[in-house]
Parts: C-alpha cells; sequence; structure tokens
C-alpha cells in the first residue's frame, strides 16, 4: 500500500467497529442457538435440564455454534495475516492449499486407526498437514513471490494434497468410508460435540495468539521488508511465528470441521477499507467477521430446504467463488 | 435379463459359470457345487465381506474385465446389473449367456433372483428348498415373536448407516426391520430409499433401538463418531444398540435371514 492511498482513506475508529462486530456476532451466536431441525423453545430447554430440548441445546447446538465461532474466527484471522505477511490480497488458507493440507493430515490420521488409538491425533495430524503445507508454500513461493507465483504454489499444495486424498480414498476397501471421507472434506459442523470443541480449543488458541503476537510487525512490513528490518522487526522470527500459528490454528479448525473454504479471503477483503488499509488491525476485525459468516453460513445451510442437508464448506465455496474471480478480474485491470 | 431368457436356459447345465458381482457368488455358491465354477470376484473369498469366503477358497478369483472373463472361457455368465457394465455388454453380444441382477429391495426379489438362476443352472429344487427353508425361517420369527407384536406395538427402530444415512421404505434394510417386528421410523417419517437424519430429529422420534453395521461400530470412520454422542446417552439412556455384521447386509441373499434373526433375538430379550 502506497502512503497516499492510505490517508485518502477515511478510518473508522476501533471501538465503534470492535462494538458493531461483538453485537453482530453476539446476536448471531444466540440465533445459531435457536435453529434446528426440530423447533425448540430455548426458555424450557433452559429450565428443564433434563427435556430432549436441553440435550438438544447443551449438547448439540451449543458445540455447533461454538465450533463456529472459533472455526470461523481462525479462518479470518488466518487470512488476515496471511494476506498481511505476504502481502498479497489474494492468500488465504483454502486457495493456497493450507487447508487442503490439513484435511489430508486428518483423514490419513482417521484411516490409519490413529484416531481411534488417541484422540489427540486428529487435531495433530491436522496440524501437521496444514505445518507441511505452509511451509511448502514458503518454500515454492519464497518471501518475495509475486501474485502469479503464489496462487501457482498454492495450486501445485493443493494437487498435492488433493492426490494425497484421492490415493486414501482409491485404498479404501470400505465404501462407506470412502463416503465418510467425501462428505468429510466438503466441511461441516453438523452433529458435533464437545469432545471437538476441547480437541481443536488449546491449538486454536496457540495459533491465534502467535499471529496476533505481530500485528505491528505486520504494519511495519507494509512498507517493505527493508523498512521494517531498519524498525526493528525480526523477519525470521517473524516468519517462524506466522507458518506456526496458521499450522496450529488452521490445522485444528479443518480437522474438526473439514474443509471450509475462502473466509479467510472474503472476509478481510470487506473490512480492509474500514481499518485504514493496515494489516496489523485488520487481524482483529477479520477474527470476528470470520466468526459472523461462518456461523451465518451454517445458520442458511440449516434454514435452505433441501432433503439432504447442504455442506457447509459447500456453501462458503458458492459465496467465495465468485469473490475471488471478481478480485482477480480487479487484480488484472492493476497488473495489465 | 441378458441375452438369453432364462426359460432357455432351463433345461441347460453349464458347467464353467463366471461371476464378477460379490452378491452373485454368494447366490450361486448356493446353488452350485465349486466344480461348476470357473471364477468368482477377488472379493469372494475375504470373510471381510463374502458370507462364502470358504467356499471361495479354492476358486479362481478375478477382476471382472472383459479379458479376465474371455481367459475363464465362460458358458454362463452372472453379475450385478451396475457393475462391470462393459463385460456384461461384451459378453451378451459375443453369444455367451448372461444373467444380471439388481439389488434386491426386499424377500420377495430374493426369492425371485433365487428362482431366476436356479433356473439358468439347472437346480430348480434346489433353489426351491433354499427358498422354503427362507420362508420358514421368517414365519418361526414372527410365530416366536412376543404378544406385543401381535397386538401390534412395534418397537420403534433407525437404522443408523454411515453420515446420518437412515434407509426409508423401498430398501432391503426397510425389509429387514419388518420381518423382525420393527416399526422402521425413517419409514414412517417418510423417507424413501435412503435419506439423511440428523442428530435433533432421531432424540426427537425417541427409538426404543438403534441398529449399526458392524463395520461402522468398529473401525474408524470420521462420521462413525456421531453413535458416540453424548446427546444420544443423555437423551436416549435406555435405547438398545443392536450391532449386524456387516457381512451379512452387504447383499441381499439367504444369509440376510441371519440379520432378521439377530434383530429379532437382540429386541426380545
Amino acid at each position: 500500500m502506497t502512503p497516499k492511498s492510505r490517508s485518502s482513506v477515511k478510518e473508522t475508529p476501533a471501538w465503534f467497529l470492535y462494538g458493531l462486530l461483538g453485537t453482530a456476532l453476539g446476536v448471531i451466536f444466540l440465533w445459531s442457538l435457536n435453529v434446528g431441525p426440530i423447533k425448540i423453545p430455548l426458555w424450557n430447554a433452559l429450565f428443564h435440564p433434563s427435556s430432549d430440548g436441553a440435550f438438544i441445546l447443551w449438547d448439540i447446538r451449543l458445540p455447533r455454534a461454538i465450533l463456529g465461532l472459533l472455526v470461523g474466527a481462525t479462518l479470518g484471522l488466518a487470512g488476515a495475516a496471511m494476506q498481511g505477511f505476504l502481502r498479497n490480497p489474494l492468500a488465504e488458507p483454502g486457495v493456497l492449499g493450507v487447508t487442503g493440507g490439513a484435511a489430508l493430515g486428518a483423514v490419513l490420521v482417521f484411516y490409519t486407526g490413529l484416531a481411534s488409538a488417541f484422540s489427540l491425533a486428529l487435531p495433530l495430524g491436522g496440524i501437521l498437514g496444514a505445518f507441511l503445507s505452509v511451509l511448502l508454500l514458503y518454500l515454492f513461493a519464497g518471501r518475495l513471490a509475486n501474485v502469479q507465483t503464489l496462487i501457482l504454489a498454492g495450486v501445485a499444495i493443493n494437487v498435492i494434497a488433493f492426490s494425497g486424498t484421492s490415493l486414501v480414498l482409491n485404498l479404501t476397501k470400505d465404501p462407506y468410508a470412502v463416503l465418510d471421507i467425501v462428505f468429510w472434506q466438503m466441511g461441516s459442523l453438523a452433529d458435533r460435540s464437545f469432545t471437538h470443541v476441547f480437541l481443536a480449543l488449546p491449538f486454536i488458541l496457540i495459533g491465534w495468539g502467535w499471529l496476533f503476537w505481530d500485528r505491528r510487525a505486520l504494519d511495519a512490513l507494509s512498507l517493505g521488508e527493508e523498512t521494517a528490518a531498519s524498525l526493528g522487526v525480526d523477519l525470521k522470527a517473524l516468519r517462524l511465528r506466522m507458518i506456526l500459528g496458521t499450522a496450529l490454528c488452521v490445522g485444528a479448525a479443518v480437522s474438526v470441521c473439514g474443509s471450509i473454504g475462502f473466509v479467510g479471503l472474503v472476509v478481510p477483503h470487506l473490512l480492509r477499507p474500514f481499518v485504514g488499509h493496515e494489516p496489523g488491525k485488520l487481524l482483529g476485525v477479520s477474527a470476528l467477521g470470520g466468526a459472523i459468516l461462518l456461523l451465518l453460513a451454517d445458520i442458511a445451510v440449516r434454514l435452505i430446504p433441501s432433503i439432504v442437508e447442504l455442506k457447509l464448506g459447500v456453501v462458503t465455496s458458492l459465496i467465495g467463488a465468485p469473490f475471488f474471480i471478481l478480485l482477480i478480474f480487479q487484480m488484472r485491470r492493476k497488473l495489465l | 435379463m441378458g441375452a438369453l431368457d432364462a426359460a432357455e436356459l432351463k433345461s441347460s447345465s453349464p458347467q464353467r459359470i463366471v461371476s464378477i458381482n460379490l452378491c452373485t457368488d454368494e447366490l450361486l455358491l448356493q446353488l452350485v457345487g465349486p466344480e461348476r465354477v470357473a471364477a468368482l470376484t477377488k472379493f469372494s473369498a475375504d470373510p471381510e465381506v463374502s458370507t462364502v469366503a470358504s467356499q471361495a477358497k479354492n476358486i479362481k478369483q478375478i477382476k471382472g474385465g472383459i479379458e479376465d472373463v474371455q481367459a475363464c472361457g465362460p458358458d454362463l455368465l452372472v453379475g450385478g446389473r451396475f457393475s462391470h457394465k462393459e463385460t456384461l455388454r461384451f459378453f451378451e453380444h459375443s453369444g455367451t449367456p448372461v444373467l444380471t441382477f439388481r439389488l434386491p429391495k426386499n424377500f420377495e426379489d430374493i426369492y425371485a433372483d433365487i428362482r431366476k438362476l436356479a433356473g439358468a443352472v439347472g437346480e430348480t429344487e434346489k433353489g426351491e428348498a433354499i427358498i422354503g427353508g427362507m420362508q420358514a425361517d421368517l414365519a418361526a420369527f414372527k410365530k416366536d415373536s412376543p404378544p406385543f407384536v401381535k397386538r401390534g406395538i412395534l418397537k420403534k427402530a433407525f437404522f443408523f448407516q454411515s453420515g446420518g444415512v437412515v434407509p426409508g421404505s423401498g430398501t432391503f434394510e426397510n425389509a429387514i426391520m419388518e420381518a423382525a417386528g420393527l416399526e422402521n421410523l425413517a419409514a414412517t417419517m417418510g423417507i424413501r430409499d435412503y435419506g439423511s437424519l440428523s442428530l435433533e430429529k432421531l432424540i426427537e422420534m425417541k427409538p426404543d433401538v438403534l441398529i449399526f453395521s458392524s463395520d461402522q461400530k468398529q473401525k474408524p470412520t470420521v462420521r462413525g463418531e456421531v453413535l458416540n454422542h453424548p446427546a444420544i446417552r443423555k437423551a436416549l439412556p435406555q435405547v438398545k444398540n443392536v450391532i449386524l455384521p456387516s457381512t451379512i447386509l452387504i447383499c441381499g441373499s439367504p444369509a440376510s435371514i441371519e440379520a432378521v434373526r439377530i434383530l429379532v433375538k437382540e429386541t426380545n430379550p
């Protein structure tokens, strides 16, 4: 970003932005608790702790809403952080193959039986897959990658992850298991429990911590690497925290919910104008925005009448892909 | 139906029969001895999926491609309607007798399949004996059912499959449940063929029995863990879980009687 474009944008006050997004998130979270295939009166569920309504509220809908919040915030935050760090508006965990790598890791852990041996294997598998993907990405694309190299690296990683998953599908004898993997890959929050929340939560929180840590360094980085280094930013440490932070939160999120794409692309773009194009300030609001978007998509999945419940990842892709194409058109104009 | 009508084959007695579908493998070995079978599918000897694994052990196993089958020199080819279509079409056109079978949706369909294959291999009497045995078993289950079934109060059940899929009316699972004196709640809800069932709906319908296939419960599957969801444990503490071996569920065959037997035994203590 050039200083000129920065000064030309009028910044919305931070307290106002956080207040607005926070309130919206609260309302949507409560709405999410109220949506489901059967109607339960929330008051009844609250005051009759052993009614069916209470079990549905506390054991099915609450973990679902919490996971929606955690995963959405993770994807929004990781998208904003990657865009800031790579100084590239098309960077996003899904487009660049991090989500795909995490999904492959989780699927491998499932079908080697490791996941049933000890439950932590699942988030660890996802995290390892995500970690390898981010690592490959920075190896392929390097620090000063232009848009084309970065996207190509993302395509390559996505292809690797996809072939790996296809190989697992290919080698699986059990047709039910094949169906399972395919459905799981579409991404969903349906019928999760608190077990999933507690499995993913610690990793997600540590990942968030690492990504937030660098919000000022990302601001400095937007002025160029040399300027950032002269301002005292340790670029090596920054890169390491970015890789680990992204891998931890995205890997853990994907391992409990499957692949959910494009949240990290759409949300930072929508919110960037309101924070004066400063990547550091974008992190917090993108986390809130991601949570809002994913919870809304998850409500839509349950409200849209269909014989088989729509998969969340399918809905976010349907929203995100046209947006992606739009962005490419805009960038092409700039590049040419 | 293949190139030849079952009636035309009735008098003949093929000696080099090839089957390229696991379900026809099982049906075939019920009717003829291994000496008349030239080849079966590679699944036939796998005890994890086949109910005739021990009988199939010494028979040649093929994948079901055109060349595989040609090399066996078949005088009768049997298969399912939907697998290895190219092979079936090739041999129909080259004049080899070909018999194809649909997925059975109830026990009548199985009887019809047995009659069709028995006629084609010249074992009509053996076929009728198997059908008679199955009918007698099913009738015995009905008679043994406890009084509540006779009063028309059926136990309510879901057959919970991978990914929250439940079989409704018009499925073979439905026929098995009905034969065991259970009410298939998915059919009650109006699901035809297969539909999906959310956990919330499952709890609302208050089933007495949840049926699983064994590989869902035992092998790790991504969505298989839904079955251990705390909401099911809390809202349906009395629910009876019945696990059926997946081998007897893959094909509708005489072995399916075993599924009914297990259901009757487990749901009527």
